[in-house]
């Protein structure tokens, strides 16, 4: 599909807030991640930056353990592919020279009234939560 | 009040689920009271109490399907479908069906519906013949029927609300050539004309004065200090412009500049019947009455549903031009105007219900006709008087 | 003593209200009173001032309004409930919420995200007792087949007992006892009231001995935000959506706008040149939004709940939204597939909320354009007066609960 959504525009002017910005200080002082750091991986001939930090307590219920989590930051009026997310998640192989894809990312929507709404995107099927 | 405690698990349907077919040997057992549901297991554990109670239930299930279905001979119907008129002419009538189904012509003959024609059949009252007088396969009535009919959608939703108990008659109004909304008009003159001999004309003029498209009523005081407002908002400044405002009510009626539709709230003030005949699919199909109703058939007075048919796959949602020649041809409901603003807000002026089929699967849907702009939410009803508290209460509190 | 909601938040806007006084006919003086204040009152005007900035993505920008100052936060946020905190849930709470998780000055009042975290930590704990409740069951239904193997060779006596065994926990129809004992625990951890739990957990944390006990942890990104007077530095602001801060800057005219860039005050034209061309349909939305609070709605996003907008009946504090408006245009987007539908009356019927279709009528091209064109002059009234709106309510509707 396009890469309209994937492009950077090449004048970010020095005013304004990358929506990058707005989801790794939401998740520090609001959620309380730790160790936000950000992730510049290629999808879909693009470049996508990506947040990578740590939650204060497990995310999923199911979770094994607290890990460091993938966030990628988007907007409400985006639409995204099923193609497009299999990039990210190559994506994130690629850049961290991983053996596998992560089985999931938080997809963050930023929203004009400062809500960001985080979602699950998994890697493939999972099981449903039992309750 | 009842009702709005109901309100919590309105939307909980239990059809939605698949059935434990062990109610009914629980019924066979204990007569009158119906059995408890019990709590349904997550995911196959398996336990050899799971593997029992599924074969139990399963088991339950054959042996209700092999129950042997009788028929008295007293009762036996039967009728000739003629496809040229696409009903079925009643030969042998019996049984209590004729109080609700089927229309008699000028000669006492009654004739059935395809819809009525399936029913009847599907559940083994009626046998139905060719007119050559051979007898229709079930096969053959479904294909006949369903020609008849147009779609299958119809039917299913037809057989739907007869089997839970309720009463349904094809509208009047679904007959493509009924001009729905020029029989809407002579209601309305009917009770314009009934509320002139009540109450005269002024109650009526207010009222008409306020409906359809317009946002304020201008008294000829207002209107000058409106032409100074209007001055000062066509330079664009702001929408309120004066320095001192004597009360939140005027702030809100000079806030309010978006024209907004206005439900009529009695009949006679329906003003919105010069527009578009409701077309098929957005068109009452069906009226339904609840199943306790004492109907009659000559005379069965309003109904208490107005059901839409549509197929979820061929019909989007109506547009809005769709929903309000729907809500057009039906009338306005008389009970609303008695409800509190919120259940006005959330149950409307005028109401249809639409059964979207897809695929055998019927999901119900209440369209209700509302109007926010009507309701103020800045006026608020006056505080309730408080209960005096005396000493002696409070004594006995603590 | 503690405030009532009705005192904390009077009034539904951020606009001083001056009534007329009485006249008392046998008083001349009371006459002549009310022809001064009538003809001479006294202006009494607020004036807040918001900052406009752009959130950029690639390829676009949208706006945003943002206020700083602490007591024009408090005026927004208390008189109709304007903005969000930009770290809250709604009313900015997060310098009183971390001042008391980093043990600092400022975090004596409790939030209402605390309460909520509470809340779902009693939720969490009903959650655990369920499982085990089910993991104890499970256990009995392996040791019923356990005991049943071991008695498949024995003699009929033991046979008959374990078909006593069985039958109690099956034949009792579908509410077997094991489920009937289950169902017992869930309902009155159910009947428990999570809501009034919390409130006992909420005062204890509350009380300063509790909050003392906890070890106070700083995280290294804690230590950017508290200066060298051991302060904690605000790193909140109220954000106004644009159809708030065009409600407030040019429907009430309280809000003085400054260009971020420029540095100048923002006219209402240039304000709306701005919002329409980020948003094509910024015109109609932003009609709808006034529509319900000309109405006197409050009026929040829904984008939670897949809607566009939330409608409170005076906000927040005092009850949760009532309706969730999702707006169509029509001709235009109204015409949407039946799963669609569904999905978002599933979502707006799961927090018992009303669904409304908002079909609004108006051309947001052709207004658009003249608003971007501006080589003629056009009246902003005008153009918000050329949209029509219509509801509709869409609810599920359950046959079988019609029937009587």
């Amino acid at each position: 599909m396009s890469s309209r959504n994937f492009q950077r525009s090449v004048t970010t002017a020095l005013d304004v807030m990358a929506i990058e910005d707005r989801v790794a200080e939401n998740l520090v002082h609001q959620h309380l991640w730790t160790n936000l750091k950000s992730l510049n991986i290629r999808a879909a001939e693009s470049n996508i930056v990506i947040c990578t930090g740590v939650p204060p307590a497990k995310l999923h219920p199911d979770d094994y353990e607290i890990s460091e989590e993938y966030v990628l930051p988007v907007r409400t009026e985006q639409n995204w592919t099923v193609h497009q997310w299999a990039c990210v998640f190559d994506g994130i192989k690629e850049a961290t020279n991983a053996e596998a894809s992560p089985r999931r990312v938080v997809m963050a929507m930023v929203t004009e009234d400062s809500t960001i709404v985080y979602y699950f995107v998994n890697n493939g099927l999972i099981r449903p939560r039992k309750n | 009040m009842s009702k709005e405690a109901n309100d919590a698990d309105i939307d909980v349907d239990i059809s939605d689920e698949q059935q434990d077919w062990r109610f009914l040997n629980a019924i066979d057992r204990s007569g009158q009271s119906l059995p408890k549901r019990g709590e349904k297991d997550y995911e196959p554990d398996g336990t050899g109490l799971q593997v029992s109670t599924l074969a139990e239930s399963r088991a339950a299930m054959y042996k209700a399907l092999e129950g042997e279905r009788k028929h008295s001979s007293k009762n036996h119907v039967s009728a000739t479908w003629f496809g040229y008129i696409g009903k079925a002419r009643v030969d042998v009538v019996a049984g209590p069906h004729f109080m609700t189904m089927g229309k008699a012509d000028s000669s006492g003959v009654i004739w059935l519906l395809p819809e009525e024609v399936i029913y009847l059949v599907e559940r083994g009252s009626m046998e139905c013949w060719w007119p050559e007088g051979a007898p229709m396969s079930l096969q053959a009535v479904y294909s006949t029927c369903i020609k008849a009919m147009g779609d299958i959608e119809k039917l299913q939703v037809y057989s739907y609300l007869r089997k839970i108990g309720f009463i349904v008659q094809r509208a009047t109004s679904y007959d493509p050539d009924f001009r729905v909304l020029e029989q809407r008009k002579l209601e309305r003159e009917e009770a314009l004309i009934n509320m002139r001999n009540k109450a005269g004309y002024s109650g009526l003029l207010r009222r008409s004065f306020l409906m359809g498209y317009n946002n304020c009523v201008v008294s000829p005081l207002s209107f000058i200090s409106r032409q100074l407002a209007r001055r000062a908002a066509t330079s664009n400044s702001t929408l309120l412009w004066r320095s001192v405002y004597r009360s939140y009510e005027s702030i809100y009626s000079e806030l309010n500049i978006i024209p907004c539709h206005r439900p009529p709230h009695l009949e006679a003030e329906v003003s919105d019947l010069d527009i578009e005949e409701p077309a098929a699919p957005f068109r009452v199909m069906f009226d339904v009455w609840k199943p306790g109703s004492t109907f009659k058939k000559a005379s069965p007075g309003k109904p208490d549903y107005r059901i839409v048919v549509v197929s979820a796959r061929d019909d989007k949602m109506p547009s809005l031009n769709q929903t309000a020649s729907l809500f057009a041809s039906v009338p306005v409901s008389e009970t609303t105007k008695d409800k509190s603003q919120m259940q006005r807000l959330k149950e409307g002026w005028r109401t249809v219900i639409l059964a979207v089929v897809d695929a055998g699967i019927i999901s119900l849907f209440k369209l209700s006709d509302v109007g926010f702009g009507d309701e103020k939410m800045y006026i608020r009803p006056p505080p309730k008087p408080r209960a005096p508290r005396t000493r002696k209460n409070q004594s006995k509190k603590s | 003593m503690k405030k009532s909601l009705n005192q904390l938040y009077g009034s539904p806007l951020p606009l001083v209200v001056r009534p007329l006084p009485p006249i008392i006919p046998h008083n001349p003086l009371s006459w002549i009173f009310w022809l001064w204040e009538y003809w001479f009152p006294e202006p009494e005007y607020n004036l807040y001032d918001g900052i406009l900035h752009a959130l950029v993505l690639p390829s676009e920008t949208t706006f945003y309004v943002r206020i700083d100052n602490g007591s024009d936060i408090n005026s927004l946020w208390s008189m109709g409930f304007f903005g969000k905190g930009t770290l809250s849930r709604s009313e900015p709470s997060w310098y009183t919420r971390t001042a008391r998780r980093l043990g600092l000055q400022g975090g004596e009042q409790m939030t209402s995200e605390e309460v909520t975290a509470a809340r779902r930590e009693e939720r969490k704990k009903f959650k655990m007792m369920r499982a085990q409740a089910e993991a104890e069951e499970l256990a009995r239904r392996k040791k019923l087949d356990e005991m049943k193997e071991v008695w498949a060779g024995q003699d009929s006596d033991s046979v008959s007992t374990l078909v006593d065994e069985e039958s109690k926990l099956t034949s009792t129809g579908v509410a077997s006892e094991a489920g009937d004992s289950k169902h017992e625990l869930t309902r009155t951890l159910e009947e428990s009231q999570p809501a009034q739990a919390a409130a006992v957990l909420v005062e204890s944390s509350a009380s300063p001995e509790v909050s003392g006990n906890h070890a106070t942890v700083i995280r290294f990104e804690d230590q950017s935000i508290i200066d060298s007077n051991n302060k904690l530095i605000q790193q909140e602001y109220l954000q106004l959506m644009p159809q708030e801060a065009f409600f407030l800057s040019y429907g009430l005219g309280v809000l003085r706008i400054t260009d971020h860039v420029t540095g100048k005050p923002l006219t209402s034209e240039e304000l709306l040149t701005r919002f329409v061309s980020a948003n094509p349909r910024f015109l109609s939305q932003y009609a709808v939004y006034h529509h319900y609070r000309s109405l006197g709605w409050c009026v929040r996003s829904g984008v939670k709940f897949g809607s566009e907008l939330l409608l409170y009946k005076r906000g927040p504090p005092f009850s949760h939204a009532e309706f969730c408006i999702r707006i169509l245009t029509s001709p235009g987007d109204e015409q949407h597939d039946w799963w669609w539908n569904t999905s978002i009356g599933r979502v707006v019927g799961g927090v018992k909320k009303g669904l409304v279709f908002c079909y609004v009528q108006g051309n947001d091209t052709e207004n658009t354009a003249k608003i971007l064109d501006a080589s003629e002059g056009y009246s902003i009234k005008d153009i918000l007066g050329s949209y029509q709106i219509r509801e509709v309510v869409y609810r599920r509707w359950i046959a079988t609960r019609n029937r009587d």
